[in-house]
């Protein structure tokens, strides 16, 4: 596809039109540039980044049926050539998590074994693993999208994994020299304030009261739960960044907010919520109640702490459950939790609850303390008030009430109050005007967490009153990046980056297959063990359950952020934080090509796809037949075949069916089935297939064939719909279908293929009305008018074409797609670019040979298994090489640069490049040469990544041998290369249309309107072909006469010459200089045109004496019924019978189907139907396709025509006239026979009788069946192989209204595009003849196909062949075929390729 | 920029029409909602009646 490097397009991949404003031809148009990620000025498309990404999600390229990575590009030749992320918002973990810490990155790099870059990405947004891997609250896992299978992942338990793996502290030691910051609490908030600051190049001092850092994670959490040495691993970590942490130093004692401001930049206040609350109860001041942390503070670092024998701990929070666990284990002998809640609201960990009742703790829910009561000041027991829960309160959770009357007693020798912490900072106040809560907390800035005075920011506990330590780790994050900004002077709020949005949930995949599997179990401490002693009692996951619980994950963001692509980009390309942008666009037209969407045959569910194994879509049977697919080209059975395979196709599911609301022909599906039924039987030559359809509609030119050629390889088609589709258990599909005849039947299959219905494509109403045009009935674009006007949209300047305004195949899209470009470029009328022409100093290339090599390592492609060193030190030692290096990607702009450098610095006049395929970048390089004036022609690419790198990448010795050899023969080539020029030629801009049809007349009007002088000549005194004969056209009804007359003013009136009554007589010339020569009643008369339009249509079947033709007045054909609808002489007819496929679909006529006549039938019918007139159509498979035709269809039906399949011949009785018809109906098993007054022979369209003049004259081929063969039956189908010579409509192949016009305003634009220049260049790699070889035999002229070489006389009468350039496409066939090696190719001389062989052989 | 046919869709009639309005001397703008050209015909294996492949 050359539209990537074509300097006019410029491609937006990757993007959305959110705005139109104006009209044509000033519109204003706004487009979204969706991000990448990946900054594709510098992707240079490696392939490097998938190799390193641990998430793996379904790939829609291969339609779900394989997996891709996070960073990928669709398929490898995808044009652009760039890598993208796949990102889809924040994923559910890291949304729920206050620090937003990447956990589905780390377990993605879990996944992979990649332990410490697991713990490097955790760092990046906590500094705290070892802590949080253990007591954090972990709100990841209450939203892990894994639960809707079945569990959370145990988040928290693998981060704890990748810490615990840390063999030795990564200590990155980073000179800090930015300014200083103090921060005071060496709690989890005042600690990550500090670390985030030093990660930016601040000197953060942390000011301590107490003689530990770690605040509360020191001080108050167990041991069992929270070893020392683990807390310790987190503090080492950020000690390591040059955090200083000063103990013993207490702010309000030691220091005052005065000194800190006058040393620091900045001061974060990190304090913590130290003040214990009690709950207010009578004999809260007796020995024996004691404050929860203020016990766990001994308890923790005293193991002989006493303990009474009964202790109660009130609270449900975690330091409830850890001091009574402590309490157990300090040799209590009984220790119960009241709480006055349910289990459902306790704040608790549930893994910390579920070890404690293991421990043999009981919680006493919904229970109350109402008074402690005691002797001699020492407590002996409370008094507790039974709960219920009533209303939600503030906090979301229901709030308890007390049930009165239900007060008891409890006998105990230990309480402890675990009700919770305040924060109380007004001892500050004293010194500093602080503004504070309510609640004594410092009032801050939500967003900055600044407080009143500029400076000085607060975070953790004492702003938010007591939280867990994520939030305070949150708060230390973002703290430092406020005082980040308050140092450099930047606005606090501008631009803070605000939090990226959760993943849709509808994003989130589940994958179909996925088995559930439970969340892995921590191994404990052995239970005994545990309760006495304070050893850690989750013990780890071991590096196998770590592993199997990072698997688990689903990925649901996408990527997962976790930056390995970053480490391996060598352009460095990858930009994680990318924004959308938005890009204005002054437009004059807009072409819209939206495409289709497949339905999904779930809604189908009769025929079990997804519910059962081995059946597919058509379009899955795409991608799994491709030799690239997700099975390398093979159908993913699953089970071995004991027999042939057994394979079927359901068509029209979906389409054509009421119950979808599809009122229309999917057209392809009947030739896609035919197909994939030819392909698969390459793949299995026994396979026995079958097709279920209603019919097939082979109607394009040569589908027939391709049809009889499934046939004939024993494809078996059933006519009738399969009702449902079961497993018998054994994976075997049982078919229930009714037959044509009604019977019922079933069959078994190994595997089905439902051929799913075209639909219109996602979003297509959205941008509809973004546009402002009009959707038609069916949800695809409307056009103005299906048959006249098929290529506008309901609005001026925007045109639709392809499946954006309903299926069709390839040839038909792009037909139109040309045709609508012609009338887009009306708008733009003006707007023509300038071509750009630079004078360049050309090289002198004459003396010797000064060879320039340059090897390039396409990243890691060559150079992984190529010694690219190597082979540029044996390139300098090759004859003439002055000058040799390596570039990493030498296609990259700026190696190019570098070469062009070396050119004129070393004075190299031949270049080789050592790289990839020519057919990628020989353009490139050779745009680099011009650019620096040297012939682009001294140039050679020595292909070492394709034929060397990739091919034998297991062998890299015998790899580099072998791209040295390609680099001496390169060499050796391009020494003996010279220079060669562009031929131009000048071009007359006239065009000569062939035929006056309308499909002739179409195609004057559109070129008359981008500004080209149009003659059409038609043979016949009258314009406007068959379709002025006609009494309507569908499906709009319009009369034929009519649509004929409005087209020829059309082109009168905007200047076009016709020439009727005017015969061709010859023509001569080439492209851009055509002479042509006619002959009219006026004489003979010649001129030049630059390019010919073929439109000479086609002619109606003559149906000679077949079927009563001739003999019954009353059998008549289709196109006389039409006059006979336009004079009206049809009163007295109460019964007629169509004949289709008269002269269509056999050997006599037309072998392939018509196109036109099944529509043109229904047309007939409904007219005649409404005068009430019987009308019965006698079809072999009705093919009515295009746009509203089936509606028409049905409409026929409705109204009562009759359709009536038929094979072989009908026949007709009557004496004078046809009075019945008499057919074998299969249906009933006995023929039918119909009353009739009239016979219509809906007959064939075949080749004009003069093509094949006509093909001589122009050089045009025609196909096995006589019509003109095109260029390409779908890259090309209004191009023939004479260039300047072109096709349309019915002379290439039988066409209905629509697709004729279509293809009228395509040609307009294929001679629009070679006509709008002033001159033709010539490529000039083309033939010579050495003449003094050539005998003249004439081989070469008949083996060429452009039929550029003739035999001319010489003086002496002796032939020799003459190649004219202008017809040459350097093919080369005629050197091979010359006998006397008197013709040889420029560029490609013998002389050239021997001394490339010399060379291969030389070493 | 220059004034230019804007081009929705990437897919071949996409392409084509770009093609076409480029060779005429023409600005394009091609946009396309997904990450590179070729639509549907990218994804299928062969094509009917030439049994050619896309790629």
């Amino acid at each position: 596809m050359d539209v990537g490097r074509h300097p006019n397009i410029e491609i937006f991949a990757n993007s959305e039109v959110v705005g139109v404003e104006g009209e044509a031809p000033d519109f204003k148009v706004k487009v979204r540039r969706k991000s990448t990620f990946v900054d594709w000025d510098k992707c240079t498309g490696c392939g490097e980044c998938p190799t390193v990404c641990p998430v793996h999600i379904k790939d829609e390229f291969q339609l779900d049926l394989s997996k891709r990575e996070a960073i990928y590009r669709r398929y490898p030749q995808a044009v652009p050539n760039k890598f993208l992320i796949d990102k889809r918002g924040s994923p559910p973990c890291r949304y729920s998590c206050p620090a937003g810490v990447n956990a589905q990155g780390y377990i993605a790099l879990i996944s992979q074994g990649k332990y410490k870059e697991a713990l490097e990405l955790e760092r990046r947004d906590n500094p705290f693993p070892a802590v949080c891997g253990r007591v954090c609250t972990h709100p990841c896992e209450s939203d892990c999208k894994r639960k809707d299978v079945d569990e959370p992942l145990a988040i928290a338990q693998l981060k704890r994994f990748i810490s615990d793996s840390e063999q030795e502290l990564s200590a990155p030691s980073p000179e800090l020299n930015k300014e200083k910051v103090a921060v005071v609490g060496a709690g989890p908030a005042g600690l990550s304030a500090a670390y985030f600051l030093a990660k930016r190049g601040y000197c953060p001092t942390v000011f301590e009261a107490t003689d530990h850092p770690g605040g509360l994670l020191y001080w108050a959490i167990p041991r069992f739960r929270l070893p020392e040495i683990a807390l310790q691993r987190d503090l080492d970590y950020i000690k390591s960044w040059g955090v200083e942490i000063k103990t013993g130093t207490a702010l309000g004692k030691d220091l005052s907010i005065k000194d800190l401001q006058q040393d620091y930049k900045a001061i974060f206040l990190g304090l913590g919520a130290a003040k214990e609350k009690t709950m207010g109860i009578e004999g809260e001041d007796l020995q024996g109640v004691s404050l929860c942390v203020e016990f766990l503070n001994k308890a923790v670092h005293d193991p002989e702490t006493p303990v009474g024998k009964r202790v109660a701990v009130v609270g449900g929070g975690n330091s409830a459950i850890d001091a009574v666990r402590t309490v157990l284990r300090l040799g209590a002998e009984e220790a119960f939790v009241v709480y006055r809640r349910s289990r459902q609201e306790m704040p608790a960990n549930e893994e910390e609850i579920v070890e404690a009742e293991k421990e043999g703790i009981k919680i006493h829910y919904l229970t109350n303390p109402t008074k402690i009561f005691g002797e001699d000041g020492k407590i002996k027991g409370m008094e507790c008030i039974k709960m219920k829960l009533g209303e939600p309160d503030s906090s979301g959770r229901r709030k308890p009430i007390p049930i009165e009357g239900s007060e008891f007693t409890i006998n105990l020798d230990m309480v402890i109050m675990a009700i919770g912490q305040a924060a109380d900072v007004s001892f500050l106040t004293k010194e500093e005007k602080f503004e504070l809560t309510r609640w004594g907390t410092f009032a801050v800035d939500p967003d900055t967490l600044q407080t009143n005075i500029p400076g000085i920011f607060a975070g953790g506990d004492a702003v938010t009153g007591p939280a867990t330590v994520i939030e305070a780790i949150a708060a230390g994050k973002e703290a430092a990046e406020s005082i980040d900004r308050f140092i450099r002077g930047v606005d606090l709020k501008a631009d803070r980056k605000k939090k990226e949005d959760r993943v849709k949930d509808e994003d989130i995949e589940i994958p179909e297959e996925l088995q559930t599997e439970k969340r892995t179990t921590m191994p404990l401490l052995d239970l005994e063990k545990a309760k006495k002693s304070f050893e850690e009692v989750a013990q780890g996951f071991s590096e196998e359950q770590a592993k199997k619980e990072s698997d688990r994950c689903l990925s649901c963001a996408g990527c997962s952020e976790c930056l390995e692509c970053v480490k391996v980009c060598e352009p460095n390309a990858i930009v994680h934080d990318m924004v959308d942008e938005f890009v204005d666009l002054d437009v004059g037209s807009i072409i819209v090509t939206t495409g289709v969407d497949y339905l999904d045959p779930k809604e189908a569910s009769e025929y079990g796809y997804k519910r059962f194994k081995n059946i597919y879509t058509s379009f899955e049977i795409e991608r799994i037949m491709s030799e690239d697919g997700p099975s390398a080209g093979e159908l993913p059975l699953g089970k071995q075949l004991k027999e042939p395979l057994r394979f079927a196709f359901i068509q029209c599911v979906g389409s054509r069916n009421m119950r979808h609301d599809i009122n229309y022909c999917s057209r392809i599906c009947c030739m896609n089935t035919i197909k994939d039924s030819l392909v698969l039987k390459e793949h299995y030559p026994d396979a026995n297939i079958v097709v279920f359809y209603i019919d097939i509609r082979a109607f394009g030119k040569g589908f027939e064939e391709f049809y009889n050629r499934s046939l004939e390889k024993g494809v078996k088609y059933i006519k009738g719909k399969p009702s449902k589709v079961i497993e018998d258990g054994s994976g075997n599909l049982v078919i229930h279908y009714e037959n044509e005849q009604g019977h019922s039947g079933q069959m078994i299959f190994d595997a089905v293929c439902l051929s799913s219905a075209l639909i219109p494509s996602r979003g297509c109403r959205e941008l509809a009305g973004v546009l402002g045009v009009d959707i038609d009935d069916d949800g695809f674009y409307k056009n103005m008018e299906p048959a006249t006007a098929p290529l506008e949209s309901t609005k001026k300047g925007v045109l639709v074409c392809g499946c954006a305004t309903g299926p069709k195949d390839i040839t038909d899209s792009i037909a139109e797609a040309s045709g609508a470009a012609v009338k887009a470029a009306c708008f733009l009328e003006g707007h023509e670019l300038p071509v750009e022409k630079k004078e360049i100093e050309q090289v002198d290339v004459s003396g010797p040979p000064r060879v320039g090599v340059f090897v390039c390592h396409c990243g890691p492609n060559i150079s992984k298994v190529v010694d690219v060193k190597g082979v540029v030190e044996y390139a300098k030692t090759l004859p003439d090489v002055v000058f040799a290096e390596d570039y990493t990607f030498a296609c990259s702009e700026t190696a190019q640069h570098q070469i062009q450098e070396r050119i004129a610095e070393h004075k190299l006049n031949r270049v080789v490049v050592a790289a990839c395929t020519p057919k990628t970048h020989e353009m490139s390089f050779q745009d680099s040469l011009t650019a620096v004036g040297l012939n682009p022609y001294l140039f050679d690419i020595a292909n070492i990544r394709n034929q060397c790198s990739w091919v034998h990448q297991k062998e890299p010795e015998k790899a580099t041998e072998k791209a040295k050899e390609l680099v001496r023969m390169s060499v050796a080539r391009v020494r003996k290369l010279g220079p060669l020029f562009m031929k131009e030629l000048s071009v007359n801009r006239d065009v000569a249309v062939i035929g006056a049809g309308i499909t002739g007349l179409r195609c004057g009007i559109d070129l008359l309107q981008r500004g080209f002088k149009v003659k059409i000549i038609e043979k016949k005194e009258l314009s406007g072909g068959l379709v002025r004969h006609l009494s309507s056209i569908y499906p709009s009804f319009r009369k034929g006469r009519n649509i004929v007359e409005k087209l020829l003013d059309e082109f009168t009136s905007a200047g076009g010459e016709l020439l009727t009554s005017t015969e061709l007589v010859d023509v001569t010339g080439y492209v851009g200089n055509f002479q042509v020569k006619v002959k009219s009643a006026k004489g003979e008369t010649e001129f030049t045109v630059g390019a010919i339009v073929l439109a000479t249509g086609s002619e109606l079947y003559d149906p000679g004496e077949r079927f009563g033709y001739g003999k019954y007045p009353n059998v008549i054909t289709n196109m006389e019924l039409e006059q006979k609808l336009i004079s009206g002489e049809i009163d007295d007819i109460k019964s007629v019978a169509f004949f289709q496929c008269v002269g269509s679909r056999g050997d006599d006529g037309n072998p392939g189907c018509s196109r036109y006549c099944c529509q043109a039938a229904i047309k007939e019918a409904i007219h005649l139907r409404e005068k009430g007139i019987d009308v019965a159509i006698l079809n072999r498979g009705v093919r009515v396709y295009s746009k509203g035709a089936e509606r028409m269809y049905r409409k026929a039906r409705e109204l009562g025509v009759l359709f009536l399949p038929y094979d072989g011949e009908p026949e007709i009785t009557g004496a004078d006239k046809a009075e019945a018809v008499t057919i074998p109906s299969p249906d009933i098993d006995a023929d039918i026979t119909i009353p009739v007054n009239l016979v219509v022979l809906s007959v064939g369209m075949v080749p004009a009788a003069d093509s094949g003049h006509l093909s001589e004259l122009f050089k045009v081929p025609r196909g096995p069946d006589k019509f003109f063969l095109e260029r390409h039956s779908k890259f090309g189908p209004v191009e023939t192989t004479v260039e300047g010579v072109f096709l349309c409509g019915c002379c290439q192949f039988p066409q209905d209204i629509g697709d004729s016009i279509s293809q009228a305003s395509a040609v307009a634009s294929k001679v629009a595009a070679l006509l709008s220049r002033d001159k033709i260049t010539l490529a000039p790699i083309t033939s010579t003849v050495i003449e003094e070889y050539c005998r003249g035999c004439g081989r070469c002229a008949e083996v060429c196909e452009f039929r550029a070489i003739e035999l001319v006389e010489k003086e002496n009468g002796v032939f020799v062949a003459q190649v004219n350039e202008a017809l040459c496409k350097g093919c080369g066939t005629c050197v091979a075929a010359c006998p006397t090696g008197a013709i040889d190719l420029k560029h490609f001389r013998s002389e050239q390729i021997e001394a490339q062989l010399e060379a291969l052989f030389e070493g | 920029m220059p004034k230019g046919a804007l081009v929705i869709g990437g897919g071949v009639a996409g392409v084509q029409s770009a093609l076409d309005l480029a060779n005429a001397g023409f600005k394009v703008f091609l946009v396309e909602r997904g990450p590179c050209l070729g639509g549907r015909t990218s994804q299928i294996h062969k094509i009917f009646t030439s049994m050619d492949c896309t790629g």
